[in-house]
């Protein structure tokens, strides 16, 4: 399940919700059943690549995203976690996601990449199809960004 | 700190600073309060996405997406491609299907011989095709290891009547053919063929079935091929 539970959490962080996540997976790999790929791709690397692209055409379609509001009292886990740690994750989760929704979706795309699927700078290059210099300076200032954010936060 | 500053913590924070760099930066680091406060607040948002979005919760796939993956999709896929993804996807899974014996569809000798040769030595491609001595055409699509450790390539071989996509394995020296069958969706030599284009179901599960991982990659097939398939 490495890759497909790595896709996953990808959906995941991309989304900001559990929901929200299954539903791209799922649309993810319908693509690839429905659509193929080329003989000479590497298919895990095809496969992130068509979860990217499924995930731009649904911001696309978004006029108004507000993905992590509604996550929060939508969320839909396998399992059925206490009420007291469903309040904490979901306050995790919550931050977390409202301040990966300021960053720029490129950059947003190549931290996750890097930082939750634990993929490396060429292999982030390679899924979001541009170089390795731009997946660096993409991260450095997300990161930047997410620091940024979490001392305005903390000041207020 | 200015961006090349931030670019340097987040490089060594991803560990992708060359050794030498990264011992220049734990010096600085030491040296510069300033700058080692910087990389811990980075590592703390560090911190705070993985265990949002890194758990082992995050990584659950609904069943009925891994069904997907499990189920045929005869009419909706295309032989050997969607199983490379399908393949990899649920890598290491125990999804993939177990041991069954195969089908030996038999051919004469000299075409056996040609496709053989064919086999041992070409390397997969998506649109080049291989001149075969008695006028068809041979195309490996991919390869992959069976279940039973022997080396299996799916190939296309098109004559001018018909198109056949089959899968020969390698055992003890000889390629063996185990599944062939007409492949309706005519392959030019360029075209992207549409999705579900081809009919070759028998194939598309035989290698449902026997595949035990995923397919080889472009370079771990030419390492095989250079080392005549050891």
């Amino acid at each position: 399940m490495a890759e497909l539970s790595g896709l996953r959490k990808f959906c995941y962080s991309l989304t900001g919700s559990p929901h929200d996540a299954d539903d791209l997976l799922q649309v993810t790999v319908e693509r690839i059943l429905d659509k193929g790929m080329p003989a000479d791709a590497h298919p895990a690397k095809w496969a992130y690549r068509v979860c990217k692209n499924a995930w731009i055409d649904e911001l696309r379609s978004r006029e108004v995203r507000q993905r992590y509001p509604q996550a929060i009292g939508d969320g839909q886990y396998e399992t059925a976690p206490s009420a007291e740690a469903t309040a904490s994750g979901e306050r995790q989760i919550s931050d977390v996601a409202a301040a990966l929704d300021q960053l720029p979706e490129e950059q947003r795309l190549a931290l996750t990449l890097v930082a939750v699927d634990g993929k490396s700078y060429a292999e982030a290059a390679d899924i979001l199809d541009v170089p390795v210099g731009t997946i660096m300076s993409r991260i450095a200032r997300a990161r930047k960004n997410l620091v940024q954010y979490y001392s305005d936060t903390e000041k207020r | 700190m200015n961006e090349q500053e931030y670019e340097l913590l987040s490089r060594y924070l991803d560990g992708e600073l060359p050794a030498a760099e990264a011992r220049e930066l734990r010096e600085r680091l030491l040296a510069e309060p300033q700058l080692r406060a910087e990389l811990d607040r980075m590592k703390a948002v560090n911190a705070r996405l993985v265990a949002t979005f890194g758990s082992d919760e995050a990584g659950q796939v609904p069943e009925r997406i891994s069904a997907l993956l499990q189920a045929p999709r005869r009419d909706h896929r295309r032989a050997g491609w969607g199983f490379a993804v399908a393949a990899s996807l649920l890598a290491g899974t125990g999804l993939l299907l177990g041991p069954q014996l195969g089908q030996f569809a038999g051919n004469d000798d000299s075409r056996e011989a040609l496709l053989a040769g064919a086999l041992e030595d070409t390397h997969s491609s998506a649109d080049s095709w291989l001149d075969l001595a008695d006028g068809s055409r041979f195309r490996a699509v991919l390869s992959f290891a069976s279940d039973n450790g022997d080396w299996c390539r799916e190939y296309l071989l098109a004559a001018p009547e018909q198109t056949l996509r089959g899968v020969s394995c390698r055992r003890d020296g000889t390629w063996s053919t185990v599944v062939e069958e007409a492949d309706n969706g005519l392959y030019s030599t360029s075209a992207y063929r549409p999705a579900g284009a081809s009919q070759a179901d028998n194939v598309a599960a035989y290698i449902e079935l026997h595949a035990a991982d995923i397919p080889l990659s472009r370079s771990q097939e030419a390492r095989l091929i250079a080392s005549d398939w050891h």
